[in-house]
């Protein structure tokens, strides 16, 4: 009973750290870092279908999962973008310095398939409740 | 137990609607997930079919639940999810899932008639 909103929360909270790590992405993109150190590695949330059944499907012999599990991926290797300025006071002898590897315009469109995202998911909600309030009206 | 005060097709229809709708929750949240395939619940074709069976009373949801899996056409990522689809299903399922409501309420008012209720 009342299973969907379980389901559809796992959705939501997908997309809500999918935000979140384009959030740290963008604020960090114009962070310099020395050619000793790493760049800021750019993050991305990674899902994978929770394949465990639905309670409502235990012993229904069906088989329809339990929404999305997520990890946290840094996706490049932090070797970021190689820059030369000399004036910058991180920079090496040579005059370079490190730049994270992070894309704006990419950024962005992640940033609307995870909105959209997540307001999918919560309009499955909305749908659910009137379901739900419908089963409910039963026998009044 | 079981009165028998809902008719048994209407009850294992609310239980695979509902299913449904769980299904579609399930597609939504992998909107965006690697290779995931949509599934859907089925249930009218081997329900309609059993309509005339002796045994339907006491048949259980899950005799003719089954879960099929998409094949629509698949993105760049693997994932064939569609969210058209998938909300429009949504929709339906809730019209449907009213309708079937209002089958089981048309016979708890029959009864209460019966019974000298209002």
């Amino acid at each position: 009973m009342l299973s969907i909103f379980n389901i559809s929360s796992t959705g939501v909270n997908f997309y809500k750290n999918s935000l979140d790590a384009i959030a740290y992405n963008v604020a960090n993109i114009n962070t310099v870092r020395s050619m000793e150190q790493s760049a800021v590695r750019r993050q991305t949330v990674v899902g994978t279908a929770d394949a465990s059944p639905a309670p409502s499907m235990v012993g229904t012999g069906g088989t329809v999962g339990n929404g999305v599990s997520f990890k946290m991926v840094q996706s490049d290797s932090g070797e970021g973008l190689v820059t030369f300025d000399p004036e910058h006071p991180l920079a090496n002898e040579d005059g370079y310095v490190r730049r994270p590897d992070i894309d704006l315009t990419t950024e962005m469109a992640d940033m609307i398939i995870a909105q959209r995202g997540y307001q999918a998911n919560l309009a499955v909600i909305q749908r659910a409740t009137e379901s739900y309030q419908a089963a409910l009206q039963l026998g009044k | 137990m079981d009165l028998g005060l809902v008719n048994p097709s209407v009850r294992i229809a609310l239980d695979g609607l509902m299913m449904r709708q769980e299904a579609i929750a399930n597609n939504v949240s992998n909107m965006s997930t690697p290779n995931y395939t949509a599934t859907n619940v089925e249930f009218e074709g081997a329900l309609s079919a059993a309509l005339d069976m002796p045994g339907i009373g006491t048949a259980t949801p899950g005799d003719f639940m089954s879960t099929v899996a998409s094949e629509a056409p698949r993105k760049q990522d693997g994932n064939n999810v569609s969210l058209e689809e998938q909300t429009l299903l949504g929709t339906e399922t809730n019209l449907r899932l009213e309708l079937a409501l209002r089958a089981a309420e048309g016979r708890f008012n029959s009864i209460r008639y019966v019974l000298g209720g209002s």
